[in-house]
């Protein structure tokens, strides 16, 4: 068997989609649920400060460890992104080790 | 001897045959690592360090408008947790493509901070304890969730 350039492609395309579109729903469910917390907590900061529970001062503050805990977040889903970029890559890897092995006919990869 | 005559015989086969080694030579060792492994390490020193951290809120709860609530009677708090997240940090810091974690810690360190500063203004409210519980909460469980994703992906 020799290989087949464009089924090979075709194959590893299959594998790195499927592969990231098993991950994505989580990582947009954890997005989902962590921007609603973030707003809500926005709106909390923005209430303490209109009912004159804290100060400007202090209002600086909890928005600086709100800002923080968004960056946070953000990462986490970068990070969840990359890990699934890597996983989609390494299945399209999983695609072309078995091609390749099946077409010289012994376990080369 | 006999294969290797054979295949100069064939060009095409032959073709086929460095081409492959050549794939070899190129795929073999290259798994794509984008991120660091999973580091159990990290995970059990920030979920103890969120315990501590919800240790505190739970007290200061029960503790606003009375004396118990000032600075002062939680200083080891404050630097009892800043001890352990700058070893979670070095540890961190030390392992590879660990870069988004490593942030997310400085973040973590910088909000304790600042979380200081404003108990050192004055006794937290039930509704600052709110906020704060709610943001340093986000920030523990983004640390975690995507140590756990390394630990899914090792």
């Amino acid at each position: 068997m020799s290989l087949d350039v464009a089924e090979l492609a075709e194959n590893m395309l299959t594998a790195f989609k499927g592969s990231l579109a098993d991950k994505w729903p989580e990582i947009k469910t954890y997005a989902e649920a962590e921007s609603k917390k973030l707003a809500e907590n926005f709106l909390m900061i923005e209430t303490l400060k209109r009912s004159g529970e804290i100060n400007e001062a202090q209002a600086k503050l909890h928005h600086e460890i709100q800002r923080n805990a968004t960056r946070s977040v953000l990462l986490a889903i970068e990070g969840l992104g990359l890990i699934a970029v890597e996983e989609a890559i390494n299945a399209a890897m999983d695609v072309l080790r078995d091609t390749v092995n099946t077409a010289l006919g012994f376990s080369l990869l | 001897m006999a294969m290797i005559r054979r295949l100069l015989c064939k060009p095409n086969r032959w073709i086929s045959v460095v081409g492959s080694c050549l794939f070899v030579l190129l795929l073999s060792g290259c798994m794509a690592s984008l991120v660091s492994d999973y580091d159990e390490n990290t995970d059990r020193a920030v979920t103890e360090l969120h315990k501590e951290f919800e240790t505190f809120f739970v007290t200061l709860k029960t503790q606003t408008d009375q004396p118990d609530c000032h600075y002062d009677n939680h200083k080891t708090f404050y630097i009892e947790s800043a001890v352990s997240v700058s070893s979670i940090e070095i540890r961190a810091s030390a392992i590879d493509k660990n870069e988004k974690t490593v942030e997310q810690i400085g973040l973590l360190k910088q909000s304790m901070n600042t979380l200081q500063q404003l108990h050192e203004l004055s006794c937290l409210s039930e509704g600052q304890i709110e906020s704060l519980q709610s943001s340093f909460n986000s920030m523990f469980t983004a640390i975690l969730r995507l140590e756990l994703a390394k630990k899914r992906s090792s």
